[in-house]
């Protein structure tokens, strides 16, 4: 084994990371509709990732670092703020781009947003996005079948 | 994909790229010494593991899609039953880890770790986050069961009557402090969100002149800040 070989492995594990972390700003403000707040929660993921980077077993860096980005976003936000808060304005930069789709995702359930945005976007399969959520195949399957549908309904699906 | 996913996938693409440019993450990161250290030391471990004939990489062996399903049902295993057992009690960090710690080991986890940051340092109470990946159980700040619904309830009593900003404070700051909360720290300014729970209703008791509940947030150590939101 070559020793120059072995030392590189964490920081190359940090250089994914970092490539990973502004897509996973921009998702989770798309799941989260909240830009500043979706930074927060990748900074914090991004930090966490590197503490635990021990416990990285190698492959896609990017979907651990997501994994755990949505973890955050899940399961410390819901307690941040007790109540659910939309924002009081929808956001300028959402209005500009695609206001129809912008109003129609946030008809659905956060955890279909975050499942469509990870299945439509970035290709990941029924089976990882389970993983990252922790839940079953089939939940993750039901949730983007829900989605899809509603986005149907909502935008209206010209092939059918 | 069909037409139309591929129409939600254009329009999801040029939502991601309008969105703003995220500050470039500020993680602490190890000062270089430390990280020259910890860099040698590396060296030298893999120099002995080289020497003993030791596979160096055994340890970053990628779990097998068993292994993962297998992570992810022991989560939600672990989530369900701390949830349980914990309910709605206040518990400390130290309760917290001993409840959680006993629930680990009988759910044949007793490999699962307990982690606690800053974050739950001076909070009122402690809850918990399961993560299967890193069989961890991750412990965060809590106001405890019993405020959150006393707060529902104000939420609501705010809502339907109308209250002005020194009646509103003393309502909040008295049902925390009879929950045992000492010396809440309260904030009154403008609108920091909508409950979609109430919708323009809550817009219009504001422009009404009356004071709303806008929700908590903890600082890095756990204390909690509640706000209520008026004219």
């Amino acid at each position: 084994m070559d020793l120059a070989g072995v030392v590189p492995l964490a920081t190359d594990l940090e250089g994914d990371l970092v490539a990973a972390y502004p897509g996973l700003a921009r998702r989770l403000a798309l799941v989260l509709r909240d830009a500043a707040d979706a930074e927060d929660i990748a900074q914090a993921a991004f930090a966490r990732a590197l503490e635990q980077r021990n416990r990285f077993h190698g492959g896609d860096a990017r979907a651990w670092l997501y994994t755990i980005g949505l973890r955050l976003a899940f399961n410390e936000r819901r307690r941040r703020r007790p109540i659910t808060l939309a924002p009081t304005d929808e956001p300028v930069w959402a209005m500009s781009s695609e206001p129809d789709l912008w109003d129609a995702l946030g008809t659905l359930e956060p955890r279909q947003r975050a499942a469509l945005v990870l299945n439509v976007l970035d290709g990941y399969t029924h089976e990882e996005i389970s993983r990252m959520f922790g839940v079953r195949p089939g939940t993750v399957s039901s949730w983007l079948s829900r989605a899809k549908d509603r986005l149907r309904v909502l935008l209206g699906d010209e092939s059918k | 994909m069909s037409t139309f996913e591929r129409r939600v996938r254009a329009g999801l693409q040029r939502l991601e790229a309008a969105v703003p440019e995220p500050k470039p993450p500020a993680a602490r990161r190890p000062n270089p010494r430390r990280r020259r250290q910890v860099i040698l030391l590396l060296a030298a471990t893999a120099s002995l593991l080289l020497a003993g004939s030791l596979v160096a990489t055994a340890g970053r062996t990628p779990p097998t899609s068993a292994q993962q399903a297998k992570n992810a049902a022991d989560e939600e295993r672990v989530r369900d039953d701390i949830g349980q057992h914990m309910g709605n009690a206040c518990l400390s960090r130290a309760e917290a880890v001993a409840v959680i710690r006993a629930r680990l080991n009988a759910l044949g986890l007793a490999d699962w770790t307990i982690r606690s940051d800053d974050s739950t340092r001076e909070a009122p109470c402690v809850g918990a986050a399961a993560i299967g990946d890193t069989h961890e159980v991750l412990l965060t700040p809590s106001m405890g069961g019993d405020v959150a619904r006393a707060l529902d309830a104000i939420s609501a009593q705010l809502m339907q009557e109308c209250l002005g900003k020194e009646q509103a404070v003393t309502l909040v700051s008295s049902t925390l402090t009879d929950l045992g909360v000492s010396n809440p720290k309260l904030e009154t300014g403008g609108v920091r969100g909508v409950p979609v729970e109430y919708g323009g209703a809550y817009l219009q008791h504001i422009a009404d002149g009356c004071y709303v509940y806008a929700g908590a947030q903890f600082d890095d150590v756990g204390r909690y800040t509640w706000y209520l939101a008026g004219p």
